[in-house]
């Protein structure tokens, strides 16, 4: 099929990854996988405790009090024989909001653990469609609150924590840190916003670009979003916490990093909120990656761009954890 | 979401995964990837190191895509390719996985290609001078590197990348049906198959010469199952050599039979020359053969039908196709009336052979796009 819309092409490395995962993993993500989906287990989930053992990360679950007061989980991660006060890391795990657990994306995080000594606090907040809006981001916010009324115990210093999160956990990252902001929750030194998922309007450029190519396209966006607001997509009936990028003051928020590639979905609202970031006097880091597509960085980690990206978001992470 | 399921990890050791390897390399060439992705690829494919040496400088990479920055010496055991003073390999201890050879054959084609391709080689100013979108000022450029003069006569042929011609200016590009790879024929010259020959044009006119022997080498029949792509791994366009029914389709009726006596097998070669009229009728009607009627009922049937009509419309007479078929006469005739109501044509008449014809040769645009 001949594209008719221009985008940029995808760096070589990254494409030739695509070309080998075509075969397993069409572009498009459509409401009748998600069963399916979630049966594949992401790639750390089956060995999570090996993966942790191997570099040296202690894990404890806590039951927490999620949105409304019902019981959720949250894995506190840190070095073995970790002792004293340090920085902190609040997790939100991606997932296009319909999938993935509270490991998901461990791999991008496990260095902040080891090398920056943080404890990280990951939550397992309840997925959609079962559990739409608002449960995912204030069962983020919940699992926040918990962690920051926690610190001492948790051994970390409260002027030092900031949250993170990859893609849909971007977007719950952002959501979570707006809800900080407005009802007086915990103060947070940082945002990292990986490749979020922001904008349930599907009216970007690049979410026309990325329609059945790539990962994360177009119908699949679609197909998060719909399961997260339900008829609710895209009217005015969607508040800032679910679809940051509607916000419209951002001033107050915490530093924020966010990336993504030139060649993903996300790319044009990603930019858009470093930039309304900027507008509202917050300081903030932007990184496009030239021909990156959506996650590339944990699907292809051996490519230079991946590399590039990894060492790029580890850099702000340092400077504003102080290490 | 796609990326928490997968991650390029290395492939089975167990289990041969030809097109996997294949297509991971074509991509990389075809994006201008430099030395370094090559060996990154090929360490995170086979999960170990994979090295390289120019004569000058060594490059390592580990499957995680990290440099090692290390000394060592190749040893003898290791799968390794050389030509020249550059030299390709993977440092496999242990029993040999099943992709090693296919991985090493690549990553040295691979590496070839892109050293070739530097500004300043001779595959880097062919690349221009054969391509409609460079302006006529860069052709010309191009064109006096490589010495050739512009009002002169060439011909491009165009051939499964892998397949190198000893002593012709070449090189490798991507085209929007793979890598291939572009030959410059001098007069009189010959290409092993297969390829295609592009129509005769002044150098500064190659692009047009290239255009038509992509096209001549799209209408080569495809390999039947099983057998080409094992001997052709090479083959980026799916247009490896045809086994058995290596006919040249660009012949009609009879004609036929003198194509097949040399362009048999893995010889078949054709000529975009010698198809005059049919080279522009299939080169128009390419946009919308998928749609034409003639070709989606062609695109039903199986091979073994295919080959069935391919007879029929080509031999002289129905007797005769079913002596090279090997059926009983009667079995073919009654094959002949029901794909004639089939088909809604007889391809053994006069305006039905044209008709299969060239609905036969859009076909093989459709499948090999």
């Amino acid at each position: 099929m001949a594209e008719t819309v221009k985008r940029p092409p995808f760096d070589p490395e990254l494409e030739a990854t695509l070309a080998l995962f075509a075969d397993q993993l069409p572009p498009t993500i459509t409401p009748e996988m998600i069963p399916l989906l979630r049966q594949g287990r992401s790639v750390f989930d089956t060995n999570v405790d090996d993966v942790l053992a191997e570099a040296g990360v202690e894990r404890r679950d806590v039951t927490v009090p999620g949105h409304a007061g019902d019981e959720i989980e949250v894995s506190v991660l840190s070095r073995q024989g970790r002792t004293g006060v340090g920085p902190g890391v609040f997790h939100t795990h991606g997932g296009g909001m319909i999938m993935g657990d509270r490991f998901t994306g461990l791999d991008q995080l496990l260095g902040w653990i080891t090398d920056f000594d943080a404890v990280v606090v990951t939550v397992e907040y309840r997925l959609a469609p079962e559990f739409p809006d608002p449960y995912p981001v204030r069962d983020c916010y919940a699992g926040l609150v918990w962690t920051a009324e926690h610190a001492e115990e948790l051994g970390i210093d409260p002027d030092r924590l900031i949250i993170a999160g990859a893609s849909a956990g971007g977007g719950l990252a952002a959501g979570t840190a707006l809800l900080a902001r407005d009802e007086g929750g915990p103060a947070l030194a940082g945002q990292v916003l990986i490749y979020p998922m922001l904008d349930d309007r599907d009216q970007t450029v690049s979410t026309v670009q990325i329609d059945g190519v790539g990962v994360w396209d177009r119908s699949s966006n679609v197909t998060g979003w719909s399961a997260l607001l339900g008829d609710r997509r895209g009217t005015d009936d969607v508040s800032v916490y679910a679809a940051p990028a509607r916000a419209t003051d951002l001033s107050g928020l915490p530093p924020a990093f966010i990336d993504c590639g030139s060649a993903e979905v996300f790319r044009d609202e990603d930019v858009a909120y470093a930039t309304a970031l900027w507008h509202a006097g917050v300081q903030a880091e932007l990184h496009v990656w030239p021909g990156g597509f959506h996650g590339f960085d944990m699907m292809a980690p051996h490519t230079v761009l991946a590399k590039s990206m990894r060492a790029a978001r580890d850099s702000w992470v340092a400077r504003t954890l102080g290490v | 979401m796609q990326e928490l399921v997968g991650r390029l990890t290395a492939l089975d050791p167990e289990a041969s995964e030809t097109l996997k390897v294949v297509a991971y390399f074509d991509v990389l060439v075809a994006g201008g990837a430099g030395l370094q992705a090559l060996l990154r690829g090929a360490a995170v494919l086979s999960g170990t190191v994979a090295g390289a040496t120019d004569g000058r400088r060594t490059y390592r990479m580990g499957p995680d895509g990290d440099r090692r920055t290390e000394t060592v010496q190749v040893q003898p055991h290791w799968p390794s390719r050389s030509k020249d003073d550059r030299s390709v390999w993977l440092e496999r201890e242990g029993s040999p996985h099943a992709n090693d050879d296919m991985v090493i054959e690549r990553l040295a084609l691979a590496a070839d290609l892109v050293g070739s391709r530097r500004p300043g080689e001779p595959g880097s100013s062919l690349e221009t001078a054969i391509d409609a979108t460079r302006d006529a000022d860069e052709r010309l450029v191009a064109l006096s590197r490589l010495r050739l003069d512009p009002a002169r006569e060439v011909r491009i042929a165009a051939l499964p990348p892998s397949h190198d011609v000893d002593g012709a200016l070449s090189t490798v590009v991507a085209t929007p049906y793979g890598l291939v790879r572009a030959v410059v024929l001098g007069q009189g010259a010959t290409v092993p198959g297969p390829a295609g020959v592009g129509v005769p044009r002044r150098a500064d006119q190659l692009p047009e010469s290239f255009r038509t022997a992509v096209l001549a080498l799209r209408l080569l029949p495809k390999p039947s199952p099983g057998s080409g792509a094992k001997r052709s791994p090479g083959s980026g366009v799916g247009c490896s050599p045809g086994s058995g029914a290596g006919r040249s389709p660009g012949s009609a009726g009879s004609d036929a039979r003198s194509h097949t006596g040399r362009s048999s097998g893995s010889e078949a070669v054709i000529d975009a020359a010698d198809l005059g009229v049919v080279l522009a009728a299939v080169s128009a009607l390419e946009p919308v053969a998928a749609q034409q009627p003639d070709v989606v009922a062609l695109a039903r049937l199986d091979a073994r039908t295919r080959a069935v009509l391919d007879e029929l419309a080509g031999s002289e007479s129905v007797r005769a196709a079913a002596t090279s078929l090997g059926m009983h006469h009667s079995t073919l005739q009654a094959r002949h009336d029901t794909l004639t109501t089939e088909l809604g044509y007889d391809p053994r008449s006069l305006h039905g052979r044209a008709r299969f014809q060239l609905a036969r040769l859009l076909l093989r645009l459709v499948e090999n796009h």
